[in-house]
């Protein structure tokens, strides 16, 4: 029963990421969400204290990050979420199939997580919108907390302490410059 | 001894940085005062630290890392003396990079907090400067970043099906993006090249040492992977960097003055550090980058600031012969270890760091004899003539005394 929930908060978790990347007025709710529910499935697998501090930082950085000027869609930005989404699925699975070679039941917990994680850094690296790319950049320091989690069980205090960089990437993207879009 | 006193000197190295960006972000005015309470506190803990100290099993630091500190506070010092530009960052911008270069030292040993740091880094910093390097520069730390931790978390899980050769391929190549080598590191060239004087100085003077510092500190865990040859891992970064050297000195000799000559050289005198990393000269490392925290900030003032005529000379004489590793500057008795220390790991890296070290003196020399006047040029205020007085002084101490150096500053 708990490997189900377990399973399907971690699907969830990458429809979330999906959505926040591919569907553009999501995006304010979304990555939070997918936070949320890498935070959720630490706090059911691993520790409720670090999935707590987790949740806490995600949930402190999406109040804090400010509200969101209003930005046009354009044919450019959807190829690139397009272009990172692609990129971060396959990548997610030679990551899986080749370098870790997981067997199926492993995979299918794996695969998910790994994908979050690999579309996230896409975005980082082929968004040119400086606010996406600091939300999959919360993302992914969501995600390295829980892969943290449950490679270093006992280490509750570090997975705490790293959740406290999330209201600080927050912070520091409204009080410094938003980093302009690149052109081209 | 009671519990607080001995977490007090803790306290201070960590707070004093975060309170300092606080203060800043809320009250840019009074960045001056706040900047040099928080360096006299920083200083006060670090002389009550000893090397090799921890709190707990998190936060530690050894010899090498102390060092770094102590840059980082030179670092931010002479950042904040600097004239600083139109484009350049805020000064709650410069010390919150150097809390993060304070937080990479510390928690160096901690693949979470360091992947964390770097991402708020990249975040950050790349945003004060020319829009498309920094750009590339904020993928290049990020995925950098994040291929660490792929490499820190498959180590720490010691997962079978993962070869050892894919962790040390995930290592080293995480580090090279990280540090900004060869073949990634032109866009944190260029963006050096952009970026106001600054926060230029913060990010090679705080950051790149603290980068070090995690590339030393993990260079171990390279040595315990069980590869055919052992010490493969450590010399693929020394050739990289050696490389990087070559390549930023050839970038050099199209410098049109100070700013972009020191530009290349904070990359070049990181390069140099990291080889000695790879080679495991970690006094040759410590040299290189007293250097880098002395001779190039001292080239950012010469552009920007219009020095009394004495004074100028002097500088000018300093920076040429830091930049050029000619005797006595400290640059040379680092050269001069990193070269020693390069031999054992072969042909290839001794070539390429005579070839690379070479081109750099004629870089320098060019842009010397092109008789670049300063552009822009503000008249120097008290402390930046304080500035431009104490570094060369301080890079012909050290060079004359390395063994000092290396002994009070880095605890060796």
């Amino acid at each position: 029963m708990v490997e189900t929930i377990e399973l399907g908060i971690l699907w969830a978790l990458l429809a979330a990421t999906l959505l926040a990347v591919l569907v553009r007025p999501a995006r304010r709710v979304a990555w939070p969400a997918a936070g949320l529910l890498a935070a959720a499935w630490v706090g059911i697998h691993v520790d409720a204290i670090a999935g707590g501090a987790a949740a806490a930082g995600v949930l402190a950085a999406a109040v804090l990050e400010g509200r969101p000027g209003k930005a046009e869609p354009d044919f450019d930005t959807l190829v690139r979420a397009i272009a990172a989404v692609g990129a971060g699925l396959v990548a997610a699975a030679f990551l899986v199939v080749r370098i870790v070679h997981a067997e199926v039941a492993l995979a299918e917990m794996a695969y998910p997580a790994v994908a979050s994680a690999t579309v996230a850094l896409a975005v980082v690296v082929l968004d040119s919108d400086g606010r996406e790319q600091a939300r999959a950049t919360r993302l992914l320091t969501a995600l390295g907390i829980a892969a943290w989690a449950w490679a270093a069980p006992g280490e509750v205090g570090t997975a705490a302490v790293a959740a406290l960089a999330l209201p600080a990437m927050a912070l520091a993207g409204r009080w410094a410059r938003v980093p302009p879009p690149t052109p081209g | 001894m009671p519990a607080l006193l001995v977490a007090l000197p803790w306290g201070l190295l960590v707070g004093l940085p975060a309170l300092a960006t606080l203060a800043c972000f809320a009250r840019p005015a009074l960045a001056a005062v706040v900047t040099a309470a928080a360096v006299a506190g920083i200083a006060v803990a670090l002389v009550m630290l000893p090397a090799g100290g921890s709190l707990g099993a998190t936060v530690a630091f050894g010899s090498f890392g102390r060092g770094a500190l102590w840059l980082a506070l030179a670092g931010i010092t002479v950042a904040m003396a600097l004239p600083a530009g139109p484009d350049d960052a805020p000064p709650g911008v410069l010390w919150l990079t150097t809390l993060a270069a304070v937080g990479l030292v510390l928690l160096s040993r901690t693949p979470l907090l360091v992947t964390a740091t770097l991402l708020l880094v990249a975040l950050v910093v790349p945003a004060y400067g020319p829009a498309g390097p920094g750009s590339a520069w904020r993928r290049t730390l990020a995925a950098g970043a994040v291929v660490l931790f792929f490499g820190f978390v498959a180590e720490r899980l010691a997962v079978p099906q993962v070869t050892d050769l894919s962790l040390a391929g995930a290592l080293v190549g995480g580090f090279l993006l990280v540090l900004g080598m060869t073949p990634f590191g032109l866009a944190q060239v260029r963006w050096l090249r952009g970026a106001g004087h600054r926060v230029a100085v913060v990010a090679g003077c705080c950051l790149g040492p603290a980068l070090v510092v995690v590339a030393s500190d993990w260079s171990g865990a390279l040595g315990s992977l069980h590869l055919l040859r052992p010490n493969r891992p450590a010399t693929t970064i020394a050739v990289f960097a050696a490389l990087t050297l070559v390549g930023v000195a050839l970038h050099a000799l199209t410098a049109r003055g100070w700013r972009d000559l020191a530009a290349d050289g904070i990359v070049a005198d990181l390069a140099l550090a990291v080889l000695a990393v790879g080679v495991g000269s970690l006094d040759g490392a410590a040299l290189a980058l007293v250097a880098l925290v002395v001779v190039r900030p001292l080239m950012l003032l010469l552009d920007r600031a219009a020095l009394p005529a004495g004074l100028g000379r002097l500088a000018t004489l300093a920076a040429l012969a830091g930049a050029a590793g000619m005797p006595p500057a400290v640059s040379f008795a680092a050269r001069l270890l990193v070269l020693g220390a390069a031999l054992g790991a072969g042909d290839a890296v001794v070539a390429l760091l005579v070839v690379g070290l070479v081109v750099e003196v004629v870089a320098t020399g060019r842009v010397v004899l092109r008789r670049v006047a300063a552009r822009d040029a503000v008249v120097a205020r008290p402390g930046q003539i304080l500035v431009a007085g104490v570094l060369p002084v301080l890079g012909l101490v050290a060079g004359l005394f390395p063994g000092g150096v290396l002994e009070r500053v880095w605890g060796g």
